[in-house]
């Protein structure tokens, strides 16, 4: 600095103060009360449907093997909840292992067309072709290939889950920002180091997004196989149900089933919130 | 299309004579038809599989193409369950008059206090039995010791255990797999046993080459019956010449089958598109051999009931009380027969 | 001092390096004959036999109006696109070489942070692609203290401002103590007063650095409050129509935006910019 520092030198060194454009800084967050808030909404919106259901159901006297009432639900599953828990778990694991097949398997497949205009031409025709196969048709294939139990549930679980995956995972590949690729170029940064450090983070945003579409779609998945195949899980509690008119264990069915489809979206949005902080989706606290 | 119309037509004129010669002779007693046409009441009767050459589902195919259901007043709209179970539904909605299911599904159903009640028992045995394959050693029930058995719909039915009974055995003898609807997976030897409709797969787990060996249930003491026609309680209530008039209509039609198997067949056939004519006559015969009864096709005795609900509780699929007077009625189909067992 | 500049198009000079190394050492940036197209060889020319360049130390600013081609070139210059025609070195290396060897840092108009990671992980970034580790720590403190982002080194880039995250992105161009920096109209992005903090800011951490610096900008004023020297090219297809030459006193002020030199500096560059390109013989 020289002797002579005018008036304006002060300004010289300014420090970065909140300018106009600047954000509002962090407010500390009180998770749990504002969780417990936003789950009232939605609880009260299934209380009064629930009610008002019963009602019905008793005022126009509604048959029960039409239509059960929701006691009627509830009764069937206090009688029995180790048979819905143990068919829920079943369930359950066909499909974590199918969205874990599947969603993997479209993630290697997304790398690789990610990385070439050309393969991803080649492969995305035979892709939609695994999305639009019907799971009728290929299922009892499964089951004489890959024989009972889990695996053939697995796989088509998977099957199903990979279309959405597969989709996201290119595009979030690809979502690098432009200005990003091209310092790590400037600094002849390696392809696999531009993967690892830019791609793979920059992706994940859509993955997870790809893993909230499978996740009910791998639950449906496994219960058609199993309803298929008659072997065990919520699939075989519905057919059961289905064919001795017993249609509230038939909604017993599908409450377990929403169960889990709730609490493992849950688990990816708690997932996501901790990965994800950093993602303009994110809810700014 | 041209000529799928064509061979329509000829079927149709094929079906002409057939029709134009009824074997039932009306007695004199019978009023002469008026002049002017009697109103037609709308019927709906849904067969609970989809179409194919089944007694109960041909005898309202030729009803329908011979015109039986008109003479009886009657004009029915035949629909096929698309495989959920939903016509049972339907029947309780009163959205179908008429359908069918199996005699253990009558009573069981009844014994659960729903409104519904057999009319007519087509099937004097059960439709269901077991396969296995002709080189794997099983040729009794006490060889399927040890040996993996399929159960469809995770349910175990009563035959098989009846079946193992009959031989000392229980279901912890046997190994039980769930099996899906589809014959390959017995026909790859994933399982030895495989749960049939003794009518239906054998015949095309045949034309895949293979041979088996078939088990029946009725073969060994085991008392099951077939398909009966359901109908909705208050129907047999309060309108059973409704009841009457769709009998009379699907008995000629029965009879006509037994003349005629082909040409029973050439009319399952406008309903089963693309279906194997010889494996629909295979069905139909050995469905017409199950409805073989002295004293008329359709009827049944108490004691053929009573069998059956001591089959279903003895295996525990029956738990609740049968209330009287159980799931048959058997006065409406009775009084269509004469001392002979002939169609009046 | 620095040299005089030809003001007719395309010669090529080495200026005398203000640093005082001997004459004959290859110069920081050297850009000779660049053609480039847009699109391939049917496309659009981009940049018509341009050469320049910029001597150790020395701060260049490449002034021109849009669609001039002065991206093309510094991206040229950064190793990003291989030139059609033309030789482009950096104290004698290729540009891949430059980058291979971190003598390059890069700073555009999107400051290009990675959202997840927090500013001081992004400035960490160049080290760690380098594979340094040890001194890691205290280099990323030190760049971060240089731009006067210390307080906000856990912060994320979405609750930064502009300005903040372009300051971030200075730190990351220059913690891996480049030879050369190259930046492409990094303020413009931003608003008058943000665009004059940080042209302080860059003056006063380019005083404590001395990198050679080539810098892309639209804005006259900005081109001579910050450089050395100012090169001026012609609308498309671009070509070098003049180097202006800057007298003003370093340490530059803001101040001396109203002083009669710049104005001056000012009317010589608006001249050039609106003169027709020379003949090429």
């Amino acid at each position: 600095m020289t002797a002579e520092e005018p008036q304006s030198a002060r300004r010289e060194h300014v420090t970065p103060t909140a300018t106009s454009n600047a954000p509002t800084p962090r407010a500390p967050a009180r998770p749990e009360a504002s969780t417990l808030r936003s789950l009232l909404p939605p609880l009260l919106a299934l209380a009064v449907t629930l009610v008002a259901w019963e009602a019905y159901i008793r005022a126009a006297e509604v048959p029960l093997y039409l239509v059960p009432a929701p006691s009627d639900v509830v009764a069937v599953l206090a009688r029995t909840p180790g048979r819905f828990a143990a068919a829920g778990f079943t369930s359950l694991i066909e499909a974590l292992g199918g969205l874990a097949v599947g969603a993997g398997a479209a993630f290697a497949v997304a790398v690789v067309m990610a990385h070439s205009r050309p393969l991803e031409r080649a492969l995305y025709p035979l892709a939609l072709l695994v999305k639009v196969t019907p799971v009728v048709a290929v299922a009892p294939l499964f089951i004489i290939w890959f024989g009972f139990g889990a695996a053939p549930k697995v796989l088509i679980a998977a099957l199903i889950t990979f279309f959405p995956m597969l989709v996201n995972a290119v595009t979030g590949l690809r979502s690098v920002p432009p200005a990003a690729l091209d310092v790590f170029r400037a600094l002849d940064a390696s392809p696999w180091q531009t993967f690892r450090l830019l791609r793979v983070p920059a992706s994940l945003p859509y993955v997870v997004a790809a893993l909230k579409i499978s996740v009910p779609l791998s639950l449906i998945g496994a219960v058609v196989a199993e309803w298929m195949s008659g072997d065990g899980g919520v699939g075989q509690i519905i057919l059961i149900a289905n064919s001795s008119l017993d249609t509230a264990s038939l909604f017993a069915a599908v409450v377990v089933l929403a169960v889990l489809a709730v609490a493992l979206t849950g688990a990816i949005a708690l997932v996501e919130r901790r990965l994800l902080s950093w993602h303009e989706s994110a809810e700014v606290q | 299309m041209r000529t799928r119309l064509f061979a329509m037509l000829l079927v149709g004129l094929a079906l002409l004579p057939a029709c134009g010669a009824p074997s039932a002779p009306r007695t004199a007693a019978e009023p002469t038809p008026t002049a002017t046409p009697r109103p037609l009441r709308d019927v709906t009767f849904i067969a609970g599989f989809r179409a194919q050459a089944n007694l109960a589902f041909v005898a309202a195919y030729l009803a329908q193409e011979c015109g039986y259901f008109a003479e009886e007043g009657l004009r029915v709209t035949i629909r096929h369950s698309a495989g959920q179970d939903e016509h049972l539904k339907l029947l309780l909605a009163k959205e179908a008059q008429f359908t069918t299911a199996t005699g253990a599904q009558a009573l069981l159903r009844y014994a659960d206090g729903l409104p519904v009640r057999a009319v007519a028992l087509w099937g004097q045995r059960g439709d269901q039995g077991y396969v296995a394959r002709a080189d794997s050693g099983i040729r009794t029930p006490a060889d399927f010791k040890g040996r993996s058995v399929g159960i469809k719909s995770g349910i175990v039915p009563a035959e098989l255990r009846a079946m193992l009974a009959g031989v000392g055995l229980t279901t912890e003898d046997v190994r039980l797999q769930g099996v899906g609807f589809d014959p390959r997976v017995f026909v790859q030897g994933a399982v030895d046993i495989y749960p049939v409709f003794l009518g239906n797969e054998p015949f095309a787990i045949r034309k895949t080459g293979t041979a088996i060996t078939t088990f029946d249930p009725a073969d060994f003491g085991v008392a099951t019956l077939g398909l009966t026609y359901l109908a909705h309680a208050d129907v047999v209530r309060d309108d059973p010449t409704l009841v009457r008039a769709f009998l009379r209509a699907t008995l000629r039609g029965a009879q006509l089958a037994a003349e005629r198997p082909d040409e029973a067949v050439a009319a399952t056939l406008k309903y089963a598109d693309g279906a194997d004519p010889a494996q629909q006559r295979y069905l139909l015969d050995a469905d017409l051999a199950a409805a073989k009864r002295a004293d008329g096709m359709g009827r049944a005795s108490a004691d053929q009931w009573r069998a059956l609900q001591a089959t279903l509780e003895r295996y525990g699929v029956l738990t609740k009380p049968v209330p009287a007077p159980g799931p048959f009625e058997g006065a409406i189909i009775g009084g269509l027969y004469d001392a002979q067992g002939r169609l009046r | 001092m620095r040299a005089a500049c030809a003001r007719d198009g395309g010669a090529v000079h080495v200026p005398e390096s203000s640093a005082g190394s001997s004459p004959s050492a290859s110069p920081a940036i050297e850009v000779r004959g660049v053609t480039h197209h847009y699109g391939g060889d049917d496309g659009l020319l981009a940049v018509d036999d341009a050469s320049l360049a910029v001597a150790e130390g020395e701060f260049v600013s490449l002034v021109g109006p849009s669609g001039c081609g002065k991206t093309t070139l510094l991206r040229a210059v950064a190793g990003l696109l291989a030139v059609e025609r033309g030789t482009v070195h950096l104290s004698g290396d290729t540009p891949r070489a430059a980058a291979a060897a971190h003598a390059v840092g890069l700073v555009a108009q999107e400051p290009g942070l990675l959202p997840w990671r927090t500013a001081e992980e992004n400035v960490a970034l160049p080290l760690q692609l380098g594979g340094i580790d040890a001194e890691r720590q205290g280099e990323v403190r030190a760049a971060l203290d240089r731009v006067g982002m210390t307080e906000f080194a856990r912060f994320r880039p979405r609750e930064l401002s502009g300005g903040m995250r372009q300051r971030v992105a200075l730190a990351r161009a220059l913690v891996h103590r480049p030879r050369v920096l190259l930046m492409d109209e990094p303020f413009g992005a931003l608003d008058e007063l943000s665009r004059e903090d940080l042209c302080v800011e860059l003056l006063r951490v380019w005083e404590h650095e001395r990198v050679s610096v080539l810098f892309v900008t639209h804005s006259i004023r900005e081109a001579v409050l910050l450089s050395d020297r100012v090169v001026v090219m012609s609308p498309a297809p671009g070509r070098v129509v003049a180097e202006v030459p800057i007298t003003l006193p370093r340490p530059r002020t803001l101040a001396m935006l109203e002083s009669e030199a710049c104005a001056a500096a000012v009317r010589e560059i608006r001249a050039a910019l609106g003169r027709l390109p020379a003949e090429v013989t």
